[in-house]
């Protein structure tokens, strides 16, 4: 073939290129949340809550990139966060290695932040911000430089270990 | 024209658990489809790290159902490692792996969605992967989608050459300018120079009217020229609206495959 012919790529319009980026959180807003609870475990000085794959295919682990988790505006140092996956606990910084690891479409993960939760009681609701961010393994999106950041702000209410999820 | 049901259509509840794959598969029967599609990044769990034994199982369900698989669609993905991009060699390791599945499936059409750097990159992957298409009698299809323009393939269709390599239109490319990511009509007469190489469409689908029609794409427009062309390949309806517009993916695909059907026999 010849090198001359470059191929002519579409240019997506900024405001179509938003759209597609409304759409796949608006997605993501309807699956990610089995559950509204956040499982305490005082024991362990841990808290945690399950996450379902917000993306619409199976993606790499190493595609999950970075998370920003507030409760009632407290920040939760990322550092103190691990992505669980199949009983696997991942320090969630290490997460971009693991590109052979596979997140499946619909596969409910689990979020756990090693913290203080001896000041929060089983039965009271929290305001939780979520901002998660993924790579998409697919670059045919037109997504901004290939990521979405869901920015999740749900109302999850605190558990004892009893009565939650296993991870 | 064999006319069939894409998976994906139903992800929207595969995804949260209300369906399995096996449901979604027996309601295609149940719909009246001669054949599916499946999306192995969509459908299979662990993608590409995949049994045969899980594939054996729904080649025997599909055959019980008298469905023909298709088409298998995986993704060729750049962007699976952080630290780089994917290497050549590892999109042949993908393709080569989808072959395989297709083998194990029975199908004789692979999609790997692929987002275009060159034609000449994309030539040299598909000359790359023909001798293993071969052994596997597995055709190459490429997806035209939009905002792609319906000749955006052409050069390399024409520079390849080859019967392992052909097209999957998406009927995207004919949906009216508005919606996200549809920004660019086009005439369906567009459709007809690109017969030649097609195996295999996508009906796309995002809205459906009360009267069971797709008011963005030209269904009717478009099915006449597939007819009129005699088009012999297969041709799936392949819902999308579930990603921003949820509702219950079963109705919407039933609605869906009745237009396709109705266009058909008319």
């Amino acid at each position: 073939m010849s090198g001359n012919n470059q191929i002519q790529m579409p240019q997506m319009p900024k405001e179509a290129a938003y759209g597609l980026v409304e759409q796949f959180r608006t997605l993501g807003k309807r699956v990610a949340f089995p559950g509204h609870d956040i499982v305490l475990d005082p024991e362990n000085g841990c808290l945690q809550f399950e996450l379902r794959d917000p993306w619409y295919t199976n993606i790499p682990v190493a595609c999950v990139e970075d998370i920003k988790l507030t409760l009632d505006g407290r920040e939760i140092p990322a550092d103190s966060i691990e992505f669980v996956i199949r009983d696997m606990a991942i320090p969630f910084r290490y997460a971009v290695n693991l590109h052979e690891l596979i997140w499946s479409m619909g596969e409910i993960a689990v979020i756990r932040a090693k913290t203080d939760v001896s000041g929060l009681k089983a039965g009271s609701s929290c305001r939780m911000e979520l901002e998660f961010e993924i790579r998409t393994p697919f670059e045919g999106y037109h997504l901004p430089n290939n990521r979405i950041r869901y920015l999740f702000d749900e109302t999850m209410t605190f558990v004892g270990k009893e009565g939650g999820m296993q991870s | 024209m064999k006319r069939g049901i894409s998976l994906y259509s139903f992800s929207g509840d595969i995804q949260t658990g209300a369906m399995t794959v096996e449901d979604a598969i027996r309601y295609s029967a149940e719909l009246g489809a001669d054949g599916i599609e499946i999306v192995a990044e969509q459908h299979l769990p662990g993608w590409p790290n995949v049994s045969a034994d899980r594939l054996l199982s729904i080649r025997r369900l599909c055959s019980e159902l008298g469905l023909e698989i298709f088409c298998f669609s995986i993704y060729l993905n750049s962007l699976n490692r952080s630290d780089r991009p994917a290497t050549d060699d590892e999109y042949v390791e993908m393709m080569r792996r989808g072959i395989a599945a297709c083998m194990v499936l029975g199908t004789k059409i692979i999609r790997p969605a692929y987002f275009p750097k060159s034609p000449e990159h994309l030539a040299s992957l598909v000359e790359r992967c023909i001798p293993m298409l071969k052994d596997a009698g597995v055709v190459w299809a490429v997806e035209l989608h939009a905002p792609f323009p319906p000749a955006f393939y052409t050069q390399t269709l024409e520079a390849v050459d080859s019967p392992w390599f052909r097209l999957i239109p998406d009927f995207s490319c004919w949906q009216k300018a508005g919606a996200a990511g549809h920004f660019q009509a086009n005439d369906p007469s567009t459709l007809i120079p690109l017969l030649k190489w097609t195996v295999h469409i996508h009906a796309k689908g995002h809205t459906f009217d009360e009267n069971g029609e797709e008011p963005n794409t030209p269904y009717k427009e478009l099915i006449a020229i597939l007819k009129e062309h005699g088009y012999e390949g297969s041709i799936v309806a392949e819902s999308e609206g579930w990603i921003f517009n949820y509702h219950p993916t079963k109705e919407v695909t039933k609605t869906h495959f009745e237009l396709l059907k109705r266009y058909i026999d008319a």
